[in-house]
C-alpha cells in the first residue's frame, strides 16, 4: 500500500519537475527508480563493484529512490555502453565499467566515442599479479623471464585486446620475451586452466586468483605496481598480499598497470545531475562497507572525478594507444 | 489441406526458402571476409570458420534448389488463401504490438492487442475479452514491477503511474 | 566418503531450521514462476532478488537462490510441455515430445513424468555431489580447452547423428545455427564479427530470442494454418491420471538412469544442462528398443532430456564451489554473490567453510523434493490450461512471447529477430527443416570455436593434439564411433538386403 503511495507521490513530484526543470536544475535528485548498467558478465569484477555500490546505498539511505541492476555485458561490455548511449541527458542511467570505456572503441567498431559518456567517479584500481602454476620449474619473476626467453612459455588471459592482453604485450616489451598467448571468457576460467597446470601463467586481478593460491594451486610471482599491496591477514600459512615483490624489482620494467573501476553518465547530462551523483559516491566511498569491499578484492582505491578523472582517461588512452599502435590493433 | 486457392504451393515455397538461406549464406561469406579467413601458424583466424559455414550453407541451398525446385519437384499444396488470411490476422496484430509497444508502453499495447485479437478477430463476447485484456495487462504489471522489480516500459503511463 | 555423510548430517542440523525451509519453498515458488515466463530464466531471476540477500547470512542467502535455480529449472518444462515454448534454454529438448503428448490429451502424463523424472535426476545429482566431492574436484581439473572441445563435440555428434529428415536440410539447419551464434564478439581475436555495422547486433544474437522465435512465433503460424490442430485439447483433471503415471514411471528406469548419468558428466565435465539434455534425448532415441516414435509423444523422449538437465543441473554446483567455475549463466550469478557475502569460492570454500558448503548441499536435497511436490501440485491446474479455446490461449502466447524477448535484454532491436525467427521457423518447420540441430549448433558453435581455436594456441596448430592426451583420445574416438554407427548399420542394412536378392 505504501508503495503505492509513494508512487503517486512520486508521479506528482515529477510532474512538478518536468514542468519547471530548468528552475529546480539547481537541485537535482533522481524522481524515478535508477538503472545501473553493468558493462560485464555476472559475477565478474564489475557486477560485484556494482553491487557493493547498489548495497552501500541501499543500506545507507543515500539517494531516495529504488535502484535497479541490469547486466549488458554482451560484445565485451559494449552492449551496455550502446545501451546508455541512447539516452543522451537522462540522469536516472549510470554505467559501471571500466577503462573498456576509451578502449574499445580503439580496437573495435562500436557505436561510440569516449567523449558520448561523461565521466563521474573512478573509485577503486585494480591489481594485475603474475600467477604461474605451483609446479612450474621457475620460483621467480626472473626466472620466469628467463625460462620465457626460450620460447613456448603459456600465458592465459581474460578476452582479447584487452586489459590482460595489452599488459602482456607491455610486458612482453618490457622484458623482451614472446609469450603465447591463450585468450578466456573471464579471469575465473583463467584460474582454473592455471591451476589444472594447462598454462603456465596469468595476469589474474587478486580476487581472481585468491581461492587458487590459497589452496596452492596458483602462485603469485610479482605485482605490476609502483608500490607492495596493503598487508591485511596472511593468506596462505606463509605469505600475505604485501609480501608478493614488485615486477620492477624483478628486472621487469613494468612500473604500474591497473584497471580502474569507475562510473559513467551518459552523454548530456546536466553538471547538476553530475554533481548529484559525484556527491553520493563520494559519500559511498566513505562508508567502512567500502573499505571491506577494497579489502576483501585487495584493490587499492582513490576517489577521482571532474578534471582529475578526465586526465587520468585521458593519459591512460594515450599510453595504450602506442601500445595498440605497434600490435596492429587499432582500427583502421 | 483446404480447398482454397494456393498463395504459394510446396514447389516455390521450397525454391523461395533456398533462395533465403542461399542469401544469409551469402551475407555470412560478406561478413566473414572482412576478418582474416586463413589458418595461420597458432590455427585458424576469426573468420576462417564462418566463411566455410556460410560456403556450406551456400552449396546445400543451391543443391536444395535444384533438387526440390527442378530435379525432382516438391508437389502439393503449401499455404492457400485462407491461410494465409489467418496467418496475417495474427502475424500483423503481433507485429502491430511490438511496434506499439514502443510509444504506448508495453502493459497499455498488451491490452489493446489483446481486446482487438480476442474480441474483435477471435469474436469472443466483449465482457470476456475485457476481463481477459486488463486481467493480463494488470498481473503482467504486477508481477514485473513488483515481484520481480524489473521495470518494462510503460509509455504515456510512465508518468501517471510515477515510475520508469 | 564416511567423513562426506557426517558432514551432511552436520549440514542437514544447518539446513533444517524453519526459517531456511521457508525460504526453500518461497523460493521454489518464485523460481517456478520465473521458470514459466520464457525470456526471465532463472540467471534473471536469482540476479533479480540478489539484493535482498545482501543482509543476509550466507547460508540462508545460497539456499534462497539455490532453490530459486531449481524451481525455475522444473518450471522451464512447464511451457515446453504446454505451448512448445521452452521456458529455460535446457527444456528445449522437453519440447521434443512433451508438446506432442500434450497435444495428444496427455498433458497431465507429459507433466508428471516431467517433474518426477526432474526430482529423481536431481536427487542422484546430489547424491554424486556428496560422495564423490574431492575426486570429482580433481577430474574436472584435468579439463583444458582442448578437453572441452571433445566434449562438446562428443554431445554433438550423440545427437545429431542418428539422422532423420533429408541430410542437405539438415546441413542448412546446423549452418544457420553456427552462424547465428557466430555474430557479435569474438572471443579469440577481439574483433566483431557478422555485425554489418548494427551496433545492436554487437552483442550477439540471444539464443533465447531465437529460440522463442523459432518455437513460440513459428509454431503459432503453423497452427494457424491448421486449425483442426488449434482445437482446445480436452484434458481430464481428475487425479488418478497422475497416480497411474506415477505408478508406471518406474518401468522406464533405464531411460531414468541414463539420462542421468549423462546429465551428471555433462554437469562436472562441465558441458552444461543444455548440451546435457539434447545429448541425453539423441542417446535415449538411438538405444530405446522398439523402434518408439521419437517426435511424436513418447514418455521416454521427456524422461530422457528431463533427468539429463537436472542432474547436470544439481552436479554442476560442485565445479562450481570447488573450482569457481560457472557451467551455467544462473552459476555465474551464484558465484558473484559468493564474492558478495565475502566468501572465495575455490578449492579452500570447503575447508574453510564447511557450514556453507555442506548446508548448501544438504538443502539441495530437501529444496529439490520441495520443488517436485510443488510442480506436481500445479499440474491440475497446469493443464486445464489446454482446455482454454486457441482464439483466447492464442493472443496470450503471442503476448508471452513479446514479453520475454523483450526481457531477455530490453532491447527493441530483439523484437524485430523475433519476428525474422518466427518466420524462418514457420517455414523450416513445414518445409521439413530439422530444427533441433540448428538450436544445439548455436548452443555448442561459439564455444566449440573457442575452445578448437584455444586448443590450437596451446599446441601450436597440431591437429593431432586431440589425440595426443588421454582424455581427449578417449572421449574423440567415441565421438568417432557415435559419428559412425549410423554409417556401418547404413551400410550393413544395404549388405544383407544385397545379400537377400
Amino acid at each position: 500500500m505504501t508503495r503505492v503511495h509513494s508512487a503517486l507521490f512520486g508521479a506528482m513530484a515529477l510532474a512538478g519537475l518536468s514542468f519547471s526543470s530548468q528552475a529546480m536544475a539547481a537541485d537535482w535528485a533522481p524522481s524515478k527508480p535508477v538503472e545501473f548498467v553493468v558493462t560485464a558478465g555476472a559475477g565478474g569484477g564489475t557486477d560485484i563493484f556494482t553491487r557493493t555500490i547498489q548495497s552501500i546505498i541501499q543500506k545507507n539511505n543515500l539517494i531516495n529512490q529504488p535502484i535497479v541492476v541490469t547486466l549488458k555485458g554482451g560484445g565485451s561490455g559494449a552492449e551496455g555502453f550502446v545501451y546508455g548511449k541512447a539516452t543522451p541527458g537522462d540522469g536516472h542511467r549510470l554505467i559501471f565499467g571500466t577503462s573498456n570505456e576509451w578502449l574499445l572503441p580503439l580496437v573495435a567498431k562500436v557505436a561510440w566515442k569516449r567523449e558520448d559518456f561523461v565521466p563521474v567517479a573512478a573509485m577503486a584500481f585494480d591489481e594485475f599479479i603474475l600467477w604461474t602454476r605451483p609446479d612450474a620449474p621457475w620460483k621467480t619473476a626472473k626466472d620466469y623471464v628467463a625460462a620465457a626467453k626460450a620460447g613456448n612459455v603459456k600465458m592465459g588471459g581474460s578476452q582479447s585486446k584487452d586489459l590482460d592482453e595489452t599488459l602482456v604485450k607491455i610486458f612482453e616489451r618490457a622484458a623482451g620475451i614472446k609469450l603465447i598467448y591463450i585468450p578466456f571468457k573471464s579471469g575465473g576460467e583463467a584460474a582454473v586452466q592455471l591451476a589444472g597446470g594447462h598454462i603456465d601463467s596469468n595476469t589474474n586481478n587478486p580476487a581472481e586468483n585468491v581461492g587458487q593460491w590459497k589452496a596452492g594451486q596458483g602462485i603469485p610471482l610479482c605485482v605490476f605496481s609502483s608500490q607492495r599491496l596493503a598487508a591485511g591477514p596472511k593468506v596462505t600459512d606463509t605469505m600475505g598480499w604485501s609480501d608478493i615483490p614488485l615486477c620492477k624489482d624483478q628486472g621487469i620494467p613494468v612500473d604500474e598497470y591497473k584497471m580502474p573501476r569507475a562510473v559513467y553518465l551518459p552523454g548530456g547530462v546536466s553538471p547538476e545531475m553530475t554533481k548529484f551523483w559525484v556527491d553520493v559516491l563520494q559519500k559511498a566511498f566513505n562508508t567502512p562497507e567500502w573499505k571491506e569491499y577494497i579489502e576483501k578484492t585487495s584493490q587499492s582505491t582513490n576517489f577521482l572525478s571532474g578534471k582529475a578523472f578526465a586526465d587520468y582517461a585521458a593519459k591512460d588512452e594515450e599510453r595504450t594507444r602506442k601500445v595498440f599502435d605497434e600490435a596492429g590493433w587499432l582500427l583502421k | 489441406m483446404s480447398a482454397s486457392p494456393q498463395v504459394l504451393n510446396r514447389r516455390w515455397a521450397e525454391i523461395f526458402f533456398s533462395v533465403i538461406t542461399g542469401a544469409i549464406a551469402l551475407a555470412v561469406i560478406k561478413g566473414a571476409l572482412e576478418m582474416d579467413v586463413s589458418w595461420t601458424s597458432s590455427g585458424p583466424d576469426a573468420g576462417y570458420f564462418p566463411f566455410r559455414v556460410g560456403l556450406i550453407i551456400l552449396a546445400a541451398s543451391v543443391v536444395n534448389l535444384v533438387q526440390r525446385g527442378f530435379l525432382a519437384p516438391a508437389e502439393g499444396n503449401y499455404v492457400s488463401r485462407k491461410d494465409a488470411g489467418a496467418m496475417a490476422l495474427f502475424f500483423v496484430p503481433l507485429v502491430g504490438l511490438a511496434i506499439g509497444s514502443l510509444w504506448l508502453g508495453l502493459y497499455l499495447a498488451i491490452a489493446l492487442y489483446l481486446v482487438l485479437a480476442i474480441g474483435w478477430i477471435g469474436k469472443v463476447v466483449w465482457h470476456k475479452t475485457l476481463a481477459i485484456a486488463l486481467g493480463a495487462s494488470i498481473a503482467l504489471y504486477v508481477t514485473f514491477e513488483f515481484i520481480f522489480r524489473l521495470p518494462l516500459p510503460k509509455g504515456p503511463l510512465g508518468p501517471l503511474l510515477g515510475v520508469l | 566418503m564416511i567423513e562426506n555423510f557426517t558432514n551432511l548430517f552436520i549440514g542437514f542440523g544447518i539446513a533444517l531450521t524453519p526459517y531456511h525451509i521457508a525460504l526453500m519453498f518461497a523460493g521454489v515458488a518464485f523460481g517456478l514462476v520465473v521458470g514459466v515466463l520464457p525470456g526471465l530464466g532463472a540467471p534473471n531471476g536469482v540476479s533479480l532478488l540478489l539484493p535482498l540477500t545482501f543482509a543476509m547470512d550466507p547460508v540462508a542467502a545460497i539456499i534462497l537462490l539455490t532453490s530459486i535455480y531449481w524451481g525455475a529449472l522444473i518450471g522451464g518444462s512447464i511451457t515446453s510441455i504446454l505451448f512448445n515454448i521452452p521456458g529455460e534454454p535446457s527444456s528445449v529438448a522437453t519440447t521434443f515430445d512433451g508438446y506432442p503428448m500434450a497435444r495428444q490429451g496427455k498433458a497431465t502424463e507429459a507433466l508428471t513424468l516431467a517433474f518426477l523424472s526432474a526430482g529423481f535426476a536431481a536427487l542422484v545429482g546430489v547424491l554424486l555431489v556428496t560422495t564423490l566431492a574431492k575426486s570429482v574436484t580433481q577430474f574436472a581439473l584435468l579439463f583444458s580447452p582442448i578437453e572441452y572441445f571433445a566434449v562438446f563435440m562428443l554431445a554433438f555428434a550423440s545427437f545429431v547423428a542418428f539422422g532423420g529428415g533429408s541430410p542437405v536440410k539438415t546441413v542448412v539447419s546446423i549452418g544457420l545455427g553456427l552462424s547465428f551464434a557466430t555474430v557479435g564478439m569474438d572471443t579469440i581475436s577481439g574483433s566483431v564479427r557478422l555485425t554489418y555495422d548494427v551496433p545492436d547486433l554487437i552483442k550477439g544474437i540471444s539464443f533465447l530470442v531465437v529460440v522463442i522465435g523459432f518455437y513460440g512465433i513459428g509454431e503459432l503460424l503453423e497452427t494457424m494454418q491448421e486449425p483442426l490442430a488449434a482445437k482446445p485439447v480436452a484434458t481430464r483433471l481428475d487425479w488418478s491420471a497422475m497416480v497411474r503415471t506415477a505408478r508406471e514411471w518406474p518401468r522406464y528406469w533405464v531411460t531414468l538412469i541414463r539420462g542421468t548419468l549423462v546429465g551428471c558428466w555433462m554437469g562436472i565435465a562441465p558441458g552444461g544442462p543444455t548440451a546435457a539434455s539434447f545429448m541425453s534425448y539423441g542417446i535415449a532415441k538411438r538405444f530405446t528398443p522398439g523402434n518408439k516414435p521419437f517426435g511424436k509423444g513418447v514418455p521416454e523422449g521427456v524422461i530422457a532430456p528431463e533427468t539429463a538437465d537436472h542432474s547436470a543441473g544439481t552436479s554442476a554446483m560442485l565445479p562450481m564451489l570447488a573450482l569457481g567455475l560457472p557451467s551455467s549463466a544462473t552459476a555465474a550469478v551464484l558465484l558473484g554473490g559468493l564474492m558478495i557475502w565475502g566468501l572465495t569460492p575455490g578449492p579452500m570454500l570447503f575447508k574453510e567453510r564447511p557450514d556453507f558448503v555442506w548446508g548448501l548441499i544438504a538443502s539441495m536435497y530437501l529444496s529439490n523434493v520441495a520443488a517436485v511436490i510443488l510442480a506436481l501440485a500445479s499440474v491440475p491446474l497446469f493443464a486445464r490450461v489446454m482446455s482454454v479455446p486457441f482464439t483466447i490461449i492464442g493472443p496470450l502466447i503471442g503476448v508471452v512471447c513479446i514479453i520475454s524477448a523483450w526481457t531477455v535484454s530490453g532491447s527493441s532491436f530483439d523484437l524485430l529477430l523475433l519476428f525474422i525467427f518466427g518466420i524462418l521457423g514457420f517455414f523450416m518447420k513445414t518445409l521439413n527443416y530439422p530444427i533441433a540441430p540448428m538450436i544445439l549448433a548455436m548452443v555448442l558453435g561459439d564455444r566449440s570455436e573457442d575452445a578448437f581455436r584455444q586448443s590450437m594456441l596451446l599446441s601450436q596448430g597440431s591437429l593431432t593434439i586431440f589425440f595426443e592426451r588421454p582424455l581427449s583420445a578417449t572421449i574423440s574416438i567415441l565421438t568417432l564411433i557415435f559419428l559412425a554407427m549410423p554409417i556401418v548399420s547404413l551400410l550393413r542394412h544395404r549388405f544383407t538386403k544385397k545379400a537377400i536378392d
